[in-house]
């Protein structure tokens, strides 16, 4: 679901940006004011769970391919603000580092991905556990279908920012500058098979992430279950349970992300410039034309690191163990970076329990 | 009790037990240690100290080497901030917010005067005289007043005549002298003392125990800790033992010297 | 016993309001000296400081570690291959990953910075087109990229035993007698700088006035530490000579080289190797 540069007008990337400015803003506000240390430093590896999530590719009715983000799983875990923060971080380094999403469609998809994806799921959550938590299930149950909803709105919400394109923003020939499809076609395109997959994916690996960190590592949860006291007596007072299986978890995923490689073909609207004109005539309808304006130079282009090491990969004619290597290398790069950056953050928050020694800010 | 002729005393409650204000309502003591844990490198330092220090006290802390004096000092002084428990100074708890706070950490700083163990760690400033004046000349008094402060505080102890000169040219007992001067000038509430008659001589060490009697009879505080029995007994103070366990046993002044045991 | 005369204001309660100027930067320095103090003390990441790593890297013996950070630090300047940077770069980070925040703090930040003097360095490239930019990133990345492992080798190396690193490596006596005095100085001179700073701190209780700086504080801390340290070495000096050091420095007796020394370098190897390869 990552749009790449070029498929939304400058204008689109400008309002997309704007609007994420006071969602930022009071995320970081919010998550300052409740996390702690500890929780920041979890936040870090949550963060490299939703960046090794997006690694994984699965295929897709239609023969293009999703990926789950994971932004459902941290709002569960440590609330919607947080998970903003989180996801917003892991796609700006794989905007950054991997060309993985534009870099002025950043706004957009942090709207999609960090803000409706995460804010969505923890929403639809809490309605449904208040109803169904007593259920040996219904945990599980509410955490699916808040993964499947928040996903599906994302996408939604990308295919919309996708089909307006065409109908806003032409040139004098009336030839679009950008996504060349319009809503009838977005709109399709990308809710069928998130619907029927992707979203099922995301709410899979959302209620088995989530069970399994509150059976190991119950103290560390600070969603929605903690706020509205849900979490089982055992579960909010247990002593601080060991993150190592957490941790095992995200190195097994590691390991495990060129399974993300064998499904072939691109996301809908991930395509370059080439992919895309051949989608147009792939499409069949008369009324379509091929966008001008995919072919701008992108700093994806640019990137020798471009597409999670892929580009660089076709470039040498490595074999499928080569790539592989890649892509496990760019994981690990990834996760090594969010937890980093997330622990020296935590490093500017309060200490966690009762060791507040700090004397100068 | 000579105080001096003429001058205003204030309110002296100069008991060993407790203070009472006023129609005997109860005062916060000046120092309350709640339960204080401390520890450093893994090794905790102060386990579950409780002591109190009431105003007009002198209090000596005794103990073996390690047990933990020294940190209890600096916890009073909020260089060290307690791992769990509580600190409270005059009903204030001392904590990281506290000192956070310019203003209240600078009256805080102003009103507990720490004298440290070894006097080298103590002077940074060219001559003795600026040393001395280094505290009240940041209170905004009057000129006149601070120069006076000064002169006084350096008569106390005998230092006046070296006030040009260099603290690091000074004897040891000298250099405590000249330390218990510079903190004393900024005239605080409560004077901690960390082995204050270390490395004196007879002569320095009746200087500094003269002091202190009258420090005390004009209603200040002193918390001290001291190996020297002999010289809790010329002050009278009330002792409190530090077990190499570092947990406390108090023992009123009179019957120190009787072996304790380990407690709590 | 005839109790001193008190002069009046000593005997009177002070009721001293202060302005609120700042003091902070006082409370600052306590805390950085104190962190510089315990890092040497404690032996950075050699012990509890550090990951599980760091502590079987420090397990490897002090000149082998030299010789292996160097040879690293070689290929990461002379290889062109971006895919061997990303594999120091995967290695680099993860070895900063998992430090404990502090040890992470000591070798993250620094070796960030100096990427971003390399950058600033560097801007002129950006003149120059994309390709040089190019370059300019290369030479930050690779700048972290060593920066980050040397400052590794150093939180993990227990400074005691980099005088016997030292000597292995056959530098003159002077030289590592010289070094040796630092090393174990600096844990000394930096207590009296850190107890005379927390002496200012705890007498910084008011507005500087007139005539006086805070700078006349620090610069009393700096001098009596440098009297100290000349008060220091004199003593060692005296004590050194009172038994029988004659100016050479004894080498100390080698230990041999044991399979965590070998693994290491294995590893070393291998990663020069495919700096060769790619």
């Amino acid at each position: 679901m990552h749009i790449p540069d070029n498929y939304l007008s400058p204008q689109t990337d400008a309002v997309m940006a704007v609007a994420m400015v006071p969602v930022w803003v009071h995320c970081i506000k919010k998550v300052r004011a409740t996390l702690d240390r500890e929780h920041m430093a979890f936040l870090g590896i949550c963060a490299a769970f939703s960046f090794l999530l997006m690694m994984f590719n699965v295929p897709l009715p239609g023969g293009t391919t999703g990926h789950a983000v994971g932004g459902a799983l941290i709002a569960l875990l440590l609330g919607p603000e947080a998970a903003a923060i989180a996801v917003s971080v892991a796609l700006a380094l794989q905007a950054l580092l991997f060309g993985d999403g534009g870099i002025l469609s950043f706004g957009a998809n942090c709207f999609n991905m960090a803000f409706v994806l995460p804010f969505a799921a923890a929403i639809v959550f809490r309605a449904l556990n208040s109803r169904l938590h007593d259920k040996s299930w219904g945990t599980s149950v509410s955490a699916i279908v808040s993964g499947w909803v928040g996903l599906c709105l994302a996408a939604l919400c990308a295919a919309i920012e996708f089909g307006i394109q065409p109908m806003l923003f032409t040139n004098a020939s009336g030839v679009p500058l950008y996504c060349p499809f319009p809503l009838s076609i977005s709109v399709p395109a990308m809710m069928i098979p998130h619907m029927l997959v992707a979203g099922v994916v995301e709410g899979v690996a959302t209620a088995a992430i989530y069970g399994f960190i509150k059976k190991t590592a119950p103290g560390v949860i600070v969603g929605p279950e903690a706020v509205d006291g849900q979490l089982t007596a055992e579960g909010a007072t247990a002593k601080k349970t060991s993150l190592i299986p957490t941790l095992i978890l995200v190195a097994v995923l590691v390991v495990a992300t060129p399974l993300g490689l064998l499904a072939t073909g691109d996301a809908w609207g991930e395509w370059d410039a080439e992919g895309a004109a051949t989608a147009v005539q792939e499409a069949g309808d008369d009324s379509l034309q091929a966008s001008v304006g995919l072919d701008t130079p992108t700093f994806a282009d640019a990137l020798p690191t471009g597409d999670y090491l892929q580009a660089y990969s076709e470039e040498q004619g490595l074999g499928f163990a080569g790539q592989a290597a890649m892509y496990i290398l760019s994981g690990v790069i990834g996760v090594a970076v969010l937890t980093i950056a997330f622990r020296l953050i935590s490093l500017t928050v309060r200490e966690s329990g009762a060791h507040g020694n700090g004397r100068a800010a | 009790m000579r105080i001096g002729k003429g001058d205003v005393l204030a309110d002296d409650t100069n008991s060993v037990t407790g203070a009472s204000g006023a129609a005997g309502t109860k005062v916060a003591p000046l120092i309350e240690l709640r339960d204080v844990v401390f520890s450093y490198a893994g090794h905790t330092v102060v386990d579950g100290v409780s002591l109190q220090v009431d105003r007009g006290e002198l209090v000596a802390l005794l103990g073996p080497n390690g047990c933990g004096k020294t940190t209890i000092m600096r916890l009073v002084n909020g260089l060290e901030l307690a791992d769990a428990g509580a600190y409270l100074f005059d009903g204030h708890v001392i904590d990281a917010a506290f000192l956070k706070d310019s203003v209240a950490a600078q009256r805080f700083h102003q009103r507990v005067g720490f004298v440290f163990q070894n006097a080298d760690a103590q002077l940074f400033c060219a001559t003795v005289g600026e040393e001395v004046a280094f505290g009240p000349a940041q209170m905004g008094l009057p000129a006149d007043e601070l120069e006076r402060r000064v002169r006084d505080a350096m008569e106390l102890f005998r230092v006046a005549d070296l006030v040009d000169a260099s603290p690091y040219q000074l004897s040891g007992g000298q250099k405590k002298r000249v330390a218990l001067a510079a903190v004393v000038s900024m005239n605080p509430d409560i004077l901690v003392l960390d082995e204050p008659t270390n490395g004196l001589d007879e002569d320095s060490c009746d200087i500094v125990v003269n002091f202190l009697l009258a420090y005390v009879a004009a209603g200040k505080t002193v918390l001290m800790s001291t190996h020297h029995q002999d010289l809790v007994r010329r002050l009278g103070a009330r002792a409190i033992y530090i077990d190499r366990y570092h947990h406390v046993v108090e023992a009123p002044a009179p019957s120190y010297g009787t072996e304790v045991g380990v407690a709590e | 016993m005839a109790m001193a005369e008190l002069p009046s204001w000593l005997a009177a309660e002070e009721r001293y309001e202060p302005t609120g100027a700042q003091h902070r930067v006082m409370q600052k320095n306590v805390l950085h000296l104190a962190s510089l103090l315990e890092r040497v003390r404690l032996g950075g990441g050699a012990h509890e400081g550090g990951s599980i790593i760091d502590r079987a890297l420090s397990c490897v013996s002090a000149p082998v570690r030299l010789v292996g950070m160097f040879v690293c630090v070689l290929c990461v300047c002379l290889t062109q291959s971006p895919l061997y940077l990303m594999l120091m770069s995967a290695v680099a980070l993860v070895l900063v990953a998992v430090r404990p925040v502090r040890g992470l703090r000591a070798t993250f930040v620094p070796a960030l910075g100096a990427a971003g003097l390399a950058v600033v360095l560097a801007l002129p490239a950006l003149l120059l087109g994309a390709s040089a930019a190019g370059a300019m990133l290369k030479i930050a990345l690779k700048t972290f990229i060593n920066a980050s492992l040397v400052l590794g080798v150093s939180w993990t190396l227990t400074w005691s035993r980099m005088s016997a690193a030292l000597k292995m490596l056959h530098l003159p006596d002077e030289v590592i007698f010289t070094f040796d005095m630092a090393l174990k100085h600096i844990e000394v001179l930096g207590r009296t700088a850190h107890d005379l700073t927390e002496s200012v701190m705890l007498r910084s209780i008011g507005r500087a006035p007139e005539g006086f700086s805070r700078t006349d504080s620090v610069a009393g801390i700096m001098g009596m530490t440098f009297i100290k340290a000349m008060e220091c070495s004199r003593a060692m000096d005296e004590a050194m000579a009172c038994r029988g050091f004659a100016g050479v420095y004894p080498a100390p007796t080698r230990a041999g080289f044991g399979w965590r020394d070998a693994v290491y370098v294995a590893v070393v190897v291998l990663l020069a190797a495919l700096c060769a390869v790619l």
